[in-house]
């Protein structure tokens, strides 16, 4: 049988927000949801996607008879892509004398990804880190359980961060060789967590209880959204969900504006445009809240 | 042309104090200094050493500052005596290009004086003489024509004396031991020189006391005290050994000025054990301390010399751990409290540093002083026992001068007269001898197939590799060459007082005095070669992309309309990702220059003759001058610094470069300089990971590691503000900088590196 594969975003080494110690992340493309705010748009679809840097585009066209799908034309000087043509082959990346074009997803053999996870090896060992997966819903990818056990199985830590919203059974069978999720709890209020990001909040809350009964570690983390879940009605009952749980630990994780710059290459709008990052000394009453409650809660990752 | 009389020896980052004397009287120094040179032509050179030093000591010693707590400070003309270019000059010297701003400062009907000065040295100036000597059009250059692809030079850098036997004896207790030599050895013009150099030190000694006295009359009563220690200690030393920590401290420093030297070396081993028992004996308070070593680090802040004022700190091999722990302690906090340039602060240590030390050493690093500069003992003494080929006891006393390169304190030589620029090499094998930045053959006679007819990636490298290897004989006949000229004109007395073993063998440093007759090779543009050759292989004979011809025919247009083609190279693995691609052809390459350049050394009947990737900001000069590579570097642009990667080309964090770093065999090399950046946020708030990952580092393998911690857009911001940033210093590579003094594309090449965080 062939070994599975990944499609994987990017594998990022030395990273230090993503779980205890030094870790390599290794984002996988696909997600079920549609966060408005969502940091990586480029992972949303599990198909490789094409970002394109318009802005540093000169407009040769080189990329036009590389373009097997007819996507590309030239407008204003600028390459243009149709969206609906394109089938993220990639062609266009490799003929690009200015490299404005990029693909986010790259098909990976299990063992190949791992060859980049062991080379750090000595530094999870001294820190307590190890291996992250990341996305995109990273539990989206069938193979990805595969890769937390070939970890696990060499020692290596493994963490996950999850939407949670993903059938039981990936997560009962990912629990084994993971040694924690952060999993994203992002409104406690059903309809607008379902109209922000289309996830079922009944899914989300009944998978992170059944992980806690069955003794998984679990960490539960808010990306606060200005306007959307900074109220502190909304992040108190999201502190209450978890106490109800019996968690002693919260991450709030500020809003930022990285991604902005992702839509533009993906020819998408960013509802968020000109809203402010949001500084940590913003969450800084919502921890004491927390704190009431019972929780100590750590603002950033 | 090989040689031009005026141009600049040395890189000069820093603007040196003008000298104290009148320009007139400066003129009428060097008008005596000449005299004396001239006058005692037919006598031994250390006779004229001698009479020439007098002349130069105690004429030349400054005013004591206001602030200064000990004494001595030294001014140096366009025409004197020293052992590098950055304090004056070489042997005996003249530096044509300082001689003639000189000559712009004093009336016009004084000008035929400084013409017949002119004139004088160009037949008598050591360097001249070398470089008349050993250099060769068009293929072996002097410092610094970066035209070339080799650049040689005679100069004694790097010299760290032994100021343990110093402390010790004392200058009487020196006297003494030359005077029992004499008789036990026979009477010779070394004993002799040496003996009238103490006289001259004690001279200097009055001349000093008589500044710190006249002083007196007009200071405060505070002042008075201090004053009263300096003239006091001053006269002691001229016979005794010291007693304090204070004149112990004042007896190193006036030694080390007069022997012209600029790199200090282990200063907690020579002056621990007088500051500890200063301490527990209530004698001095740790304040009081503190303050004199804020006073020496400013001493040697103003003595500008750039790239060099090392004093080390820690490690194994001291005599009394404690003691000099006590002393690093508190050198530490000067080294926080002052943002200098100068000293180059360096710890070194093992597993059995103490944590508070280390610790502290990383808190100093995250205050953004750039210092301490950490050297890894587990891995340096093994490597330098195997190097430069001595027991264990000796390697302990290993000590980074300058930008990096290895000598054994007060036992070796390890000055680095010649650099090669190995990227320019590859340009020139791939071009049938040609150097593409200029149209200059180069080959030397080097036989060289086009590329055309270099049918795959061995014939290829082994081409490049027989003339580095032609390349590298240049190097090690160079290097001895510059020993030979040096010792036919001078003796560096003062210095051989305290280098074994030339008091025990009656001979100066050169002349068979030194135990480790030693010398380094700088290399540049490493990582821009191997990359180079891995973007071939890959390129060129794996994927076929392009031929060969036509790859340099791309490079040598510098890409023009050949965008893709570059882009496709710089995308091509790169060393600092720890992707095995890249770096087993790094390694592979280092391999070959290491052990080229080593075994040429021993077979040359030196001690040791090694490489060391060290970097001032040779990289960047260099890398102006020379043709767009084969990794994608354009035409013009920095060559790689030190041993780290290309700016940029490193994208995989910072464990992946560190992984990179320590790939090398440390015992192949005389220094190898590997440069981090940070965020101070991810550096000072994650101090415990960075710590674990630094220990990691040092674990594998990691020789050394110095560290910049300097907030995002800072550099960038520095550039469109300079008077904002006046205090921020910057690792450039072997030596740290204030960032908006240097040049621009220097300042680019420090941006273009990547900042972890």
């Amino acid at each position: 049988m062939d070994e599975p594969l990944l499609i994987v975003t990017e594998i990022e080494r030395s990273a230090i927000h993503d779980g205890p110690g030094l870790r390599t992340v290794v984002f996988l493309q696909g997600c079920p949801l549609r966060c408005y705010w969502c940091c990586n748009p480029e992972t949303q679809s599990v198909r490789p996607v094409l970002l394109h840097d318009k802005k540093r585009c000169v407009g040769c066209g080189a990329c036009l008879p590389a373009c097997k799908s007819g996507a590309i034309s030239l407008s204003g000087g600028r390459a243009q892509i149709d969206r609906a043509a394109c089938v993220g082959c990639g062609c266009c990346a490799s003929v690009c004398p200015m490299g404005v074009n990029a693909l986010s997803g790259k098909p990976m053999r299990l063992s190949d990804i791992m060859d980049v996870v062991r080379r750090d090896r000595a530094y999870y060992d001294a820190t307590g880190g190890g291996l992250t997966l990341s996305g995109g819903e990273p539990l989206g990818q069938r193979a990805a359980v595969a890769l937390l056990d070939m970890a696990r199985s060499e020692g290596i830590s493994a963490f996950v961060e999850t939407t949670a919203c993903v059938p039981w059974e990936t997560l009962e069978a990912a629990m084994p060789v993971t040694d924690g999720f952060f999993v994203d709890y992002k409104h406690p209020d059903a309809a607008a967590l379902q109209r922000a990001t289309g996830a079922f909040l009944a899914t989300v809350e009944e998978n992170v209880r059944r992980l806690i009964r069955a003794g998984a570690r679990v960490t539960l983390r808010t990306p606060v959204i200005p306007g959307f879940n900074d109220g502190e009605e909304t992040l108190e009952r999201c502190f209450a969900f978890a106490r109800a749980l019996g968690l002693s630990e919260y991450v709030l994780l500020p809003y930022h504006s990285l991604g902005r710059g992702k839509y533009e290459k993906l020819d998408r709008s960013y509802r968020l445009d000109g809203l402010p990052v949001m500084g940590s000394e913003a969450l800084a009453s919502a921890a004491e809240l927390g704190a009431r409650m019972g929780l100590s809660v750590q603002i950033g990752g | 042309m090989a040689f031009n009389a005026e141009t600049a020896q040395n890189v000069e980052v820093s603007i040196k104090l003008p000298p104290e004397l009148a320009p007139m009287e400066q003129l009428a120094l060097m008008e005596r200094y000449t005299a004396a040179h001239a006058e005692s032509a037919g006598k031994t050179k250390e006779e004229r050493e001698v009479a020439c030093l007098r002349v130069l000591y105690p004429a030349l010693l400054r005013s004591i500052e206001e602030r200064d707590l000990i004494a001595g400070r030294l001014d140096f003309l366009p025409i004197g005596f020293g052992c590098v270019t950055s304090v004056g000059g070489v042997g005996h010297y003249c530096v044509f290009n300082k001689l003639k701003k000189f000559k712009a400062q004093i009336p016009e009907t004084e000008h035929a004086r400084v013409d017949a000065l002119y004139a004088y040295w160009l037949e008598h100036d050591l360097k001249t003489k070398y470089c008349r000597d050993a250099l060769r059009d068009d293929i072996v250059g002097m410092f610094i024509d970066c035209d070339y692809a080799l650049i040689a030079t005679a100069r004694l850098s790097g010299m760290m004396l032994d100021y343990r036997t110093l402390m010790d004896l004392g200058i009487g207790g020196l006297r003494r031991r030359i005077e029992t030599l004499r008789k036990q050895r026979g009477d010779n013009a070394f004993y002799r020189a040496s003996l009238d150099c103490l006289d001259l030190f004690g001279l200097c000694c009055d001349a000093l006391a008589e500044k710190a006295g006249r002083d007196m009359a007009q200071a405060s009563p505070e002042r008075r005290v201090e004053l009263a220690r300096m003239s006091d200690a001053l006269l002691r030393m001229k016979t005794e050994a010291p007693a304090t920590f204070f004149e112990a401290l004042q007896l190193f420093w006036l030694y080390a000025l007069l022997a012209g030297v600029i790199n200090y070396g282990r200063m907690d081993d020579v002056l621990g054990p007088y500051l500890k028992r200063d301490l527990d004996q209530g004698r001095l308070t740790e304040q009081e301390a503190f303050r004199l070593l804020k006073s020496l680090w400013t001493m040697i802040e103003n003595r500008r010399t750039t790239v060099n004022g090392r004093i080390i700190v820690g490690g194994r091999g001291r005599r009394d751990p404690e003691a000099a722990d006590t002393f690093a302690r508190i050198a530490m906090r000067v080294a926080q409290t002052c943002r200098y340039v100068e000293p180059q602060f360096t710890l070194r240590f093992d597993r059995n540093t103490p944590e508070d030390i280390y610790d502290a050493a990383l808190d100093t690093i995250g205050q953004g002083a750039t210092y301490p500069t950490l050297y890894n003992d587990d891995v340096n003494i093994p490597a330098v026992m195997h190097a430069m080929r001595v027991d264990e006891k000796t390697a302990e006393q290993y000590v980074p001068f300058g930008c990096g390169e290895f000598v054994i304190q007060g036992q070796s030589t390890g000055t680095p007269n010649t650099c090669i620029n190995l990227l320019k090499l590859l340009q020139i094998s791939l071009n049938g001898g040609v150097d593409p930045m200029d149209g200059v053959d180069k080959s030397d006679g080097v036989a060289l197939l086009p590329a055309e007819e270099l049918k795959d990636f061995d014939a290829l490298y082994a081409q490049y590799k027989r003339l580095v290897d032609h390349y590298l004989d240049l190097s090690v006949a160079a290097q001895k060459r510059s020993y030979e000229i040096m010792n036919e004109e001078v003796s560096f007395l003062f210095t051989s007082i305290l280098m074994d073993d030339c008091l025990g063998r009656g001979r100066a440093l050169l002349d068979g005095g030194v135990r480790y007759l030693g010398g380094t090779n700088e290399t540049y543009g490493n990582i821009n070669v191997s990359d180079s050759l891995a973007a071939i292989r890959r390129i060129v004979f794996e994927e076929r992309l392009v031929t060969l011809a036509a790859l340099r025919d791309a490079a040598n247009a510098d890409f023009a309309g050949q965008e893709r083609l570059r882009r496709q190279l710089w995308e091509t693995p790169k060393y600092g990702n720890d992707d095995p691609y890249a770096d087993d052809m790094a390694n592979d390459l280092f391999e070959f220059v290491a052990n080229g350049v080593r075994d040429r050394g021993i077979a040359a009947g030196m001690q040791y003759y090694l490489i060391v990737i060290s970097n001032n900001q040779l990289n960047t000069e260099w890398g102006r001058r020379t043709a767009a590579s084969y990794d994608g570097r354009r035409k013009g642009q920095f060559m790689n610094p030190a041993n780290n990667p290309q700016g940029g080309a490193n994208h995989s964090g910072p464990t992946a470069m560190l992984n990179s770093l320590s790939r090398f065999d440390a015992r192949l090399h005389g220094g190898s300089v590997q440069n981090i950046k940070f965020t101070p946020d991810f550096f000072n708030n994650r101090r415990a990971l960075i710590k674990q990952m630094f220990r990691v580092y040092f674990d594998r393998g990691g020789c050394h590691l110095m560290v910049t911690v300097v907030d995002r857009g800072v550099l960038e911001a520095a550039v469109e503000r300079p008077d904002e940033y006046r205090d921020l210093i910057v690792r450039v590579s072997g030596f740290s900088a204030v960032f908006v003094n240097l040049e621009p594309d220097i300042q680019q090449e420090l941006m273009s590196r990547v900042l972890y965080g």
